[in-house]
C-alpha cells in the first residue's frame, strides 16, 4: 500500500476549503427558500439552526468510531457532499417548481399544508448536507493529531481554519457567488471545489486510488455535469412555472385536471424563452411577452389602447416573482395614481418627489402637467433604470419620461433618501412595491413616513399605493386580514405625524386578472352547486355592468373577468395638516385616458373601514405589517 | 448531578445565537439588504466562535465555572445591549457627519458604521465561543463519564436550534428587536449568577466583585424588559429626528 500523508499546511487549506463549501450549501439553501418566500428572518434563521444541529449530529456519529482511519471516511464524506451539495439548490427550486405545477395543473389553488410539505422536504437537503459536513471537522481532526506528530495544537489549528473556511464562504457567498452565478451557479462552483478535493486526495495518496473510489469519483463527476448543464432548463422551468398564467400555458394545455404531466413540462419549456431575467444585484427582475388580447370591456377602461395602437401591451414586469404591472392596463393604475391627489387637493406640485416608481410610468403622467417644475424620482436598482431609460418597450410604455429634462433620477436606497435629503418637494408619490420582505416593509414604517412627512412643503401632499395582498383580496376570509392591514397602514401614517388620510380606489378588470387564480373558472364557491355558483357570477357581473353602463360584454372571458369580486387597487393620498378633499373635477388641460369627472365623483365617500390601535404600527422595530413564515397564499400565486 | 450543566448549555447556547440574530436583523434595519446581512453575520460569528474555542483553553486556568462565570456579565450587556447601541451609533455618527459635512456614502462615515456594527459582532462572537470549551471542561469534571463532553456538545446544538426557531416566530413579533435582546441578556445573567452561587472557587474578593457585576446586568435587562416601549420610541425617535 502505498500512502503517503499529507503535511500539515495541506490538511489546513482542505481544512478551510471543505468548510467554504459547506457553508456555501446552507447560505445557498437559504437564500433559496427567502427567495421563495420573501421572509428573510424566518428563513434564515431556521435554515442555520436546521444546519447546526444537523452537523452536531454528524459530528456526534463520527465521533463513535474515534480509532478508525479518518482518510477513507472523509473521501466517501466529500463524494457524496460533491453530490448532495451540487444537488441541494437545484432540489428546493425543483420541489418549488413541482408545487406550482401542481398547484396550477392539478389543484384549485395553493393549499398551506402543501406548501409546508414542500418546504420541509426541501429542509432534507439542508439536513443531509449538514449532517455530511458534520464529519469533516472531526476527521480532519484526528488526521492531523495522528499523520503529524505534534497532536493537540494541530487539532487546534485545524479548528482555526475551519471556522476561518467558514467566514471566508459566506463573504464570498454575500458578495461574489450569489450575485455573479446565481443560486445555482454557486453551489455548482463549491460542488466542484467538493471534487476536486476528492480528486487530490485520491492522486496526494493518502488512501489508495482503489478502482471502485475511480469509478465512485467518475459517477460523481457525472452526476455534477448533469447538474451544471441542466441547471438552465430547471431555472427556465420554474420562471415559466411561476407566470404559467400569463405565458398562457393553461389555456394550451386545456386547463386544470386534463393535461399530461408531460404535456404541461413540454408547454412550459415552448413558453420559457418568453421570460426575461434581467440581471440585477438587488432583486430578481424579469420581464415576461405576454400577448394582450383588446376587447371592448379593456378600451372602455383605458382609452389608450384605441388611440396609441401597437404599443407593447402584454409586456408584464415582475419583481422577486410579484407582479408589477402589465402594459394595458397600467394606465389606468397610473392615472388614478398620479390625478386624483391633484385633483382632491386642488393643487398642481411644482416639485415632485418619486419614491420608487422607477419603471418611468407615473414620471410620464406627472409630466403631463406644464405646472411640473422638477421630478426627482429615486430608485434602489440601477437595472431598473437602465430598464426605464434604454429598453425600446419600455421607453414607449412610459414614452420616454426619464429622459425628460425635467426629470432627474437618482440612485439610491429610498429609506435613507428621505432622511439624508435636505430639500422640501410639493408632493411626494410612494411607488412601492408590496412589502412581502422585511427589507419592503421597511418602506411602510412610522419611521419612514415620518420622513417623508419631513419632505413636504406646507400645503403639500403624499400619495401611496396601498399594499393589499392577494390572499385579503375579497374573499370572504380576508376581511379580517383586511381590517387588520388597513389598521395597521392607517395607524402607521397617523403615528408619523399625518393628518388627512384619503382612501380612493380604482376598479380595473386587470387586477381582477392579475390576482384570479390560475384557472380559467373563477375559484368556485366552496360547497355550493355550479349551477347556483354560475348563477351568482352572471348576477355579480350584471351589477358591475349597471355602474358602468355603455359597456358592451361579448365574449367569455370578459364576463369571467367582471364577474369575480371587488377587486380594486386601493390608494391613500395624505397630507400632514389637517385638509379638507374636493372631489369636484378641475380641467387642468392634461390628457386622460382613464380618470374621468363621473370616476371622480364616485370615488367620494369611498369605503375604507379601520380600527384605532397604536399596537399596531408598523416599525423598524416591530415589523407589524410583515407576517412571519411568509406563507401567504400570494408567495405562490 | 448533570441536569443542570445541559440546562446551562441550552439556555446559552439559545442565547448567544439570539444576539446573533437580533444584531442581523438589526443591521438589516439600519443598513439595508437584509438577507446580506444575515449571511455576513452568520460567517462571521462562526468565526468567531472559533476563535472563542481555540482561546478558551488559554483563558481558563483551572476554574472552569468561574472563567465562565467573568464572561457571562459581559455578554449579557453588550448582547443585551447591543441593538440599542446600533441604533444609538448610527444617530450619533449620522448627526456627526451632518454637522461636519461628511458625506452619508463617504469612506469614513461608512467606514465608522460598519467598523463599530462588526466589532460588536464579533466580540459578541468571542465571548459566545468561550461558552462551550468552557462548559464541556466543566461536564467533564463532574463525573467519570467520557462521553459528557460529547452530551454536551449535542445539547449546544439542540440549544441553538431552539434559539433559531424562536427567535422569528415567537420573540421577534411579541418582544420586538430591542426586547429579545434584553430576555436573552437578561438569561445569560441569571446564567451568571447561577454559575456564582453554585460553583465558583475563585478568592472572595474576586467573588464579590462578580457577584455585584452579574446582579447590575440582570437587573439592566430586566428594566430593558419593563421598559421596553419606552426604548423602542427612543430608538425609533432616534433614528428619524434631523
Amino acid at each position: 500500500m502505498n500512502r503517503s500523508p499529507l503535511s500539515r499546511a495541506e490538511i489546513l487549506a482542505l481544512a478551510a476549503v471543505l468548510s467554504f463549501c459547506s457553508l456555501v450549501y446552507e447560505l445557498d439553501i437559504a437564500a433559496c427558500f427567502v427567495s421563495i418566500t420573501g421572509d428573510a428572518p424566518f428563513w434564515e434563521s431556521l435554515t442555520l439552526g436546521i444546519y447546526l444541529a444537523a452537523l452536531g449530529a454528524g459530528a456526534l456519529a463520527c465521533s463513535r468510531r474515534p480509532d478508525s482511519d479518518p482518510w477513507p471516511s472523509l473521501w466517501r464524506v466529500e463524494a457524496a457532499l460533491a453530490v448532495a451539495g451540487g444537488a441541494c439548490a437545484a432540489g428546493v427550486l425543483a420541489l418549488e417548481t413541482a408545487f406550482r405545477i401542481y398547484s396550477r395543473f392539478y389543484a384549485s389553488g395553493p393549499s398551506l399544508a402543501i406548501a409546508v410539505v414542500a418546504l420541509a422536504l426541501g429542509h432534507g437537503f439542508t439536513v443531509l448536507v449538514g449532517w455530511l459536513s458534520g464529519f469533516e471537522l472531526p476527521l480532519l481532526m484526528r488526521a492531523a493529531r495522528r499523520d503529524d506528530g505534534s497532536g493537540a495544537e494541530a487539532a487546534s489549528a485545524v479548528l482555526g481554519l475551519n471556522y476561518f473556511g467558514a467566514l471566508a464562504g459566506s463573504l464570498a457567498f454575500s458578495f461574489w457567488l450569489l450575485p455573479r452565478l446565481g443560486l445555482l451557479g454557486s453551489t455548482t462552483a463549491a460542488s466542484a471545489l467538493n471534487l476536486a478535493a476528492c480528486a487530490f486526495l485520491l492522486r496526494r495518496g493518502p488512501l489508495p486510488a482503489s478502482a471502485a473510489r475511480l469509478t465512485a469519483l467518475g459517477a460523481a463527476a457525472a452526476a455534477w455535469l448533469a447538474l451544471a448543464l441542466g441547471s438552465p432548463a430547471l431555472s427556465g422551468l420554474e420562471a415559466a412555472s411561476c407566470y404559467a398564467q400569463r405565458l398562457g400555458v393553461i389555456e394550451e394545455v386545456g386547463g386544470p385536471g386534463n393535461a399530461p404531466l408531460g404535456r404541461i413540462l413540454r408547454t412550459l419549456w415552448r413558453r420559457a424563452h418568453a421570460v426575461e431575467r434581467v440581471p440585477s444585484r438587488y432583486q430578481r427582475l424579469e420581464l415576461v411577452n405576454g400577448v394582450f388580447k383588446d376587447s371592448p370591456l379593456w378600451s372602455f377602461f383605458n382609452h389608450r389602447l384605441k388611440l396609441e395602437p401597437g404599443l407593447p401591451y402584454g409586456l408584464s414586469l415582475f419583481l422577486d416573482r410579484h407582479f408589477q404591472f402589465r402594459g394595458g392596463a397600467e394606465t389606468v393604475y397610473h392615472e388614478y395614481f398620479a390625478h386624483v391627489p391633484v385633483q382632491i387637493f386642488s393643487r398642481v406640485p411644482q416639485d415632485v418627489l418619486i419614491l420608487g416608481g422607477g419603471d418611468g410610468l407615473l414620471a410620464r403622467e406627472l409630466l403631463k402637467y406644464d405646472g411640473v417644475r422638477s421630478i426627482t424620482d429615486v430608485e434602489l436598482d440601477p437595472a431598473m433604470v437602465e430598464l426605464a431609460l434604454r429598453d425600446p418597450r419600455l421607453r414607449l410604455l412610459n414614452s420616454d419620461s426619464f429622459r425628460n429634462p425635467k426629470v432627474r433620477v437618482v440612485t439610491g436606497d429610498a429609506f435613507f433618501f428621505v432622511r439624508n435629503d435636505r430639500a422640501t418637494y410639493d408632493a411626494v408619490y410612494i411607488d412601492f412595491p408590496f412589502p412581502h420582505t422585511y427589507d419592503t416593509a421597511k418602506l411602510y414604517t412610522a419611521e419612514f413616513y415620518r420622513n417623508v412627512a419631513r419632505r413636504l412643503r406646507p400645503g403639500g401632499f403624499g400619495a401611496l399605493d396601498y399594499p393589499m395582498l392577494a390572499d385579503d383580496a375579497g374573499q370572504d376570509s380576508g376581511k379580517e386580514e383586511g381590517l387588520r392591514k388597513n389598521s395597521i397602514i392607517v395607524n402607521t401614517l397617523l403615528a408619523a405625524g399625518l393628518k388627512t388620510i384619503v382612501p380612493f380606489s380604482v376598479e380595473s378588470p386587470e387586477l381582477v386578472a392579475a390576482w384570479q387564480s390560475a384557472t380559467l373558472e373563477p375559484r368556485p364557491e366552496p360547497d355550493i352547486d355550479p349551477e347556483i355558483s354560475r348563477l351568482l357570477r352572471r348576477v355579480a357581473a350584471k351589477r358591475f355592468l349597471r355602474k358602468h353602463p355603455g359597456v358592451v360584454v361579448n365574449e367569455k372571458e370578459d364576463l369571467d373577468l367582471v364577474s369575480n369580486r371587488s377587486m380594486t387597487e386601493t390608494f391613500l393620498a395624505f397630507t400632514p395638516e389637517r385638509s379638507q378633499p374636493d372631489f369636484d373635477f378641475k380641467d387642468n388641460g392634461v390628457i386622460l385616458y382613464a380618470l374621468t369627472p363621473l370616476r371622480l365623483k364616485t370615488l367620494e365617500g369611498g369605503h375604507f373601514s379601520f380600527r384605532d390601535d397604536p399596537q399596531l404600527v408598523n416599525t423598524l422595530l416591530r415589523p407589524t405589517l410583515f407576517k412571519p413564515l411568509g406563507l401567504q397564499s400570494s408567495s405562490f400565486d | 448531578m448533570r441536569r443542570p450543566i445541559f440546562a446551562l448549555t441550552l439556555a446559552l447556547a439559545a442565547c448567544s445565537i439570539l444576539y446573533e440574530l437580533v444584531l442581523a436583523q438589526t443591521l438589516g434595519a439600519l443598513l439595508g439588504n437584509t438577507l446580506l446581512r444575515y449571511n455576513v453575520t452568520i460567517g462571521l460569528y462562526l468565526a468567531a466562535l472559533g476563535a472563542g474555542a481555540l482561546l478558551a483553553p488559554r483563558a481558563e486556568g483551572g476554574d472552569p465555572a468561574g472563567t465562565l462565570a467573568r464572561i457571562e456579565w459581559p455578554l449579557a450587556l453588550l448582547g443585551g445591549a447591543g441593538p440599542m447601541l446600533f441604533f444609538l451609533w448610527d444617530a450619533a455618527v449620522f448627526r456627526a457627519a451632518r454637522a461636519m459635512g461628511i458625506a452619508f456614502r463617504g469612506f469614513l462615515y461608512q467606514a465608522a458604521i460598519y467598523g463599530f456594527d462588526h466589532a460588536v459582532i464579533i466580540a459578541v462572537g468571542i465571548l459566545s465561543g468561550f461558552e462551550l470549551p468552557l462548559l464541556m471542561r466543566l461536564a467533564e469534571r463532574e463525573g467519570p463519564d467520557p462521553g459528557a463532553g460529547s452530551a454536551v456538545l449535542a445539547v449546544d446544538y439542540a440549544g441553538t436550534l431552539l434559539g433559531a426557531v424562536c427567535f422569528p416566530l415567537l420573540l421577534l413579533p411579541r418582544l420586538g428587536l430591542l426586547g429579545t435582546a434584553a430576555a436573552a441578556g437578561l438569561v445569560n445573567a441569571l446564567c451568571g449568577a447561577y454559575l456564582i452561587i453554585r460553583r465558583a472557587r475563585g478568592p472572595s474578593g474576586g467573588r464579590l466583585a462578580l457577584a455585584a457585576a452579574t446582579l447590575g446586568a440582570a437587573c439592566l435587562a430586566a428594566a430593558a424588559l419593563a421598559y421596553n416601549p419606552s426604548l423602542e420610541r427612543l430608538a425609533s425617535a432616534s433614528f428619524t429626528l434631523p
